[in-house]
């Protein structure tokens, strides 16, 4: 093939797919702009003492899943504990851990075997011990054999939940005291209709907790840490929030999401062939909603509700990315009926094609564009003066993103001093210089891991 | 043609920078002046909170003077953050006079003018959200109306702040949108429950409302506000078509405790659907107390766990009523039901009583001690055995491993070579 016929139609696809994208974030960020005024004024305005004492309020069941989560489990449990709200019981998931998950569990919570019947509906590995505690009497622990992912330890909780709504919260989560008031004060205004809900949660690295009290939101100046600080408000606000305006929220964050039980119950339970089971069950419930013409709404809050431990080191950081990029690829694949199906409307016309495309082609196209643009420069096909213009507006789209999901996050959520957000407007223009290639190279081997076959949570190494 | 392109691109890169630069600069200089914005707000509000519980001690005719004073010179922004934060309110009765004070100053227009038709939607809300606080001779009608709007939120905001004000009008007005699709029933009920308990007479007229949520809610706030004399009405409730309905009448019998309506409770223990059963469960315990054991004991048997941990705790909590049972349960074939008795012995101290009998001096006590021992050991009842071995003395240890082996030897074998592992 004639190489000047391979560039211009690199020269095209390159083009077409940063217009694409820009069109893309540009739309998200609007409507994640007013849909983040809207519930930040909501939650602003409202009275949530009348949900706090109330008896009509409505219960939650918090699931806890932990595998080998001795560093984290003690803050995370405590903060779950002192969490203002009326009516709650934890189920904590002891997944086959073989560190001292246990031996802290019991620490903090005087455990006693408890023999309770029980019916075994999902998928979830053999259940050894059922502990009730002592001196909470609302925190049942389950210790389970491993190896079902964490969709088999939620799956093992759910035999036991009581109650009609379950929040499923990740172990290295720290858990902001009004967490569940604010989600569930929005639940509150339909529950009928509402049976999911996300909100955001951020990075903890930096900060000063003490038993599981969070004393200073110092956020991490290393540079990776700020980098994912970015990106999770690049998705929270440009892509998940503007998704819950049109219900069609691609994922309800494993680390912190609320469902309606019966609805669980009725897709029995979550999946557990699945590398992670956030994005699949969000799908799978959009789904079964859909096919059974039930009216529903699944929903995203731009409330900061907890702040986890995210990877600190590069190795650690292309495992967790990894898994993310596998849980997309099967979602989508598993789901692909839906691509452009009007049944779906905008989960089928917008949601599924953006995840198909920026999050599963995208990497190829930026990669093999990038790849033949340098090659072209190194044959001499390629003017010096086109190819560093072609670079830097990659490096621009990539800071405008950024920066215009910034720009909400300040305005609505003020978790950020002026200091860091300085520092994360300087960051936003070198993204592309070092993190989207570490970013990358993470999600090309998630992709060759998946075709491989392989299914496993793997879990990062922590500091 | 390659000129052509370096010019497309470097006219597309210099628009890029202008708007990232731009974005960037925007950023940080909304930072500075919301920090900045931020302070001003919290200080200047301190200021006027401090001044609110300074004329507060001063005595009524200052304060009169001074509020007003001080509410002329407040915008309606500030008056909001007053009024609806606990922290900032002049503090006990002078919130009264303060409140007072507003609706006889001009500002009260203002704020009507504000709540009724602002531009700005969230500052509507605000106005709305502050005539609940102040009660002005308008803001029922005001509110009223805004329920209707077609935006939701402003709806929302209209019933979050008619249930600030605290009065039988207001409660009418909330009942009369339980039925309204626009609005969640959980909202309005956790609403009302915070009224004062002359709402009551509403509820009650309300049982007789065609629409059935209405009905449901109105008992479940009647079972909050316990009023004696509804229990008839609401004993006619145990038969209704709807299991929540059925459900509810059973609770608010239970907090009324209501006595001569355990015949209608009794009934509902053996409804088809869980939670009737449930709720009945826990009515007929509050009613009659220990009483009711003979009714509720045989749900042990229920194939609902959930109802059976009910029934368990409450076994538990009458104990000495429920041991008859126990004894005839432990004799039945289903393991779990053993399993339950069990339980109820061990959260009851009557498993631990058993085992220091064992040991007494008294033959008969002994006796009846082995008895227990044997169909609790025939029920699988040695779960946590060794841990309650282990605290008596090696000599009590083996007599009570000996009663034991009189029963299952190899049982006892477990148990003491268990014993001794954890003696290691």
């Amino acid at each position: 093939m004639n190489p000047e016929y391979i560039l211009r139609i690199t020269f095209i696809i390159f083009f077409t797919y940063f217009l694409i994208q820009s069109i893309f974030y540009l739309f998200f960020s609007v409507f994640g702009l007013f849909q983040s005024r809207r519930r930040t004024y909501q939650a602003k305005e409202e009275d949530s003492s009348v949900l706090f004492s109330t008896h009509f309020s409505l219960p939650v069941s918090i699931i806890l899943p932990a595998q080998n989560e001795e560093k984290f489990i003690a803050d995370s449990l405590k903060s779950i504990l002192t969490l203002d709200y009326p009516e709650f019981e934890i189920i904590v998931v002891n997944d086959g851990s073989t560190d001292r998950t246990l031996e802290i569990l019991n620490d903090i919570l005087l455990l006693e075997q408890f023999d309770k019947a029980y019916t075994d509906q999902f998928n979830s590995g053999k259940i050894h011990e059922v502990y009730k505690s002592v001196n909470y009497p609302h925190v049942t622990v389950i210790s389970k054999t491993g190896g079902f992912n964490k969709a088999g330890a939620v799956n093992a909780a759910l035999n036991f939940v009581r109650y009609k709504y379950i929040c499923v919260i990740d172990a290295d989560t720290i858990i902001e005291p009004g967490a569940i008031l604010k989600v569930m004060t929005q639940v509150e205004k339909d529950p009928d209709k509402i049976i999911g809900v996300g909100s955001y949660f951020g990075l903890a690295n930096g900060f000063k907790i003490k038993d599981g009290k969070i004393l200073e939101k110092s956020f991490s100046f290393n540079p990776l840490i700020a980098y994912q600080n970015l990106e999770y408000i690049r998705s929270f606000i440009a892509t998940r929030l503007s998704g819950s305006a049109f219900n069609a929220l691609s994922c309800v964050p494993g680390g912190f999401g609320v469902w309606r039980r019966d609805v669980v119950m009725q897709l029995d339970g979550y999946k557990t062939g699945f590398s992670s089971e956030d994005m699949e069950l969000t799908f799978h419930a959009h789904d079964y909603m859909v096919k059974n013409k039930k009216d529903y709404q699944i929903l995203m809050l731009p409330y900061y509700v907890g702040w986890t431990e995210g990877p600190s080191a590069i190795p650690s950081f292309i495992t967790q990315r990894n898994r993310w990029q596998r849980v997309v690829n099967e979602t989508l694949w598993r789901y692909r009926h839906m691509l452009f199906n009007p049944q779906y409307k905008w989960l089928g016309f917008f949601t599924f094609p953006y995840n198909l495309l920026f999050e599963v082609f995208g990497v190829f196209i930026e990669v093999a564009s990038i790849g033949i643009l340098t090659w072209a420069w190194l044959i001499k096909m390629l003017d010096v003066k086109i190819y560093l213009g072609l670079f830097l507006f990659m490096v621009l789209i990539q800071a405008f993103i950024s920066l215009s999901a910034l720009f909400i996050s300040i305005r609505d959520e003020k978790v950020f001093r002026f200091r860091y957000t300085c520092y994360l407007v300087v960051l936003s223009f070198f993204e592309f210089f070092l993190y989207r290639w570490i970013a990358i190279t993470a999600k090309i081997s998630g992709t060759i891991d998946y075709c491989r076959g392989v299914r496993a949570y793997k879990q990062y190494k922590r500091k | 043609m390659e000129e052509y392109h370096f010019s497309l691109i470097r006219n597309i890169d210099a628009i890029l920078i202008i708007i990232t630069a731009f974005l960037s600069i925007t950023i940080i200089i909304y930072a500075v002046i919301n920090e900045w914005f931020v302070g001003i707000r919290y200080r200047r509000l301190s200021q006027i909170v401090s001044d609110l519980q300074k004329i507060a001690f001063k005595g009524n005719e200052a304060i009169v003077n001074e509020y007003a004073a001080l509410i002329k010179h407040t915008t309606s922004l500030g008056l909001f953050r007053i009024l609806s934060h606990k922290r900032n309110n002049p503090p006990g009765r002078f919130l009264k006079q303060f409140t007072e004070c507003i609706n006889n100053s001009a500002k009260i227009t203002e704020i009507e003018r504000i709540a009724r038709k602002s531009i700005s939607k969230w500052r509507r809300i605000e106005g709305i959200i502050m005539l609940g606080y102040l009660n002005s001779p308008n803001a029922l009608g005001i509110l009223n109306q805004a329920l209707y709007n077609r935006d939701n939120d402003i709806a929302y905001f209209s019933l979050v702040s008619l249930g600030h004000i605290k009065n039988k009008e207001s409660a009418k007005i909330l009942l009369a949108n339980i039925n309204n699709k626009k609005f969640s029933s959980y909202k309005i009920a956790s609403i009302l429950e915070h009224f004062l308990p002359d709402i009551a007479e509403i509820l009650i007229k309300s049982l007789e409302d065609q629409g059935e949520n209405l009905r449901l809610w109105s008992i479940r706030l009647l079972s909050r506000f316990k009023p004696r004399e509804c229990a008839k009405k609401v004993s006619d409730f145990i038969t209704d078509s709807s299991a929540d309905i059925r459900a509810a009448a059973c609770e608010c019998l239970g907090e009324i405790g209501a006595e001569g309506f355990e015949k209608p409770i009794q009934k509902c223990l053996n409804d088809n659907i869980w939670y009737v059963r449930l709720k009945a469960v826990i009515a007929l315990e509050k009613t009659l107390g220990a009483k009711s054991i003979t009714d509720i004991a045989p749900l042990l048997k229920d194939r609902h766990w959930f109802l059976r941990e009910k029934v368990k705790e409450i076994m538990i909590k009458h104990f000495s009523e429920s041991l008859v049972f126990i004894e005839k349960f432990l004799l039945e074939e289903k393991q779990d039901v053993k399993q339950s008795c069990v339980e109820i012995m061990d959260g009851s101290g009557y498993r631990d009583k058993i085992l220091n009998d064992l040991v007494s001096g008294d033959i008969d006590t002994q006796d009846k001690a082995q008895l227990w021992l044997k169909a609790m050991i025939k029920a699988g009842a040695h779960f946590g055995l060794e841990g309650i071995l282990s605290k008596y003395s090696p000599d009590m240890r083996q007599k009570i491993l000996n009663a034991i082996a009189a029963v299952d030897k190899d049982k006892a074998e477990d148990i003491g070579k268990r014993l001794k592992g954890d003696g290691q």
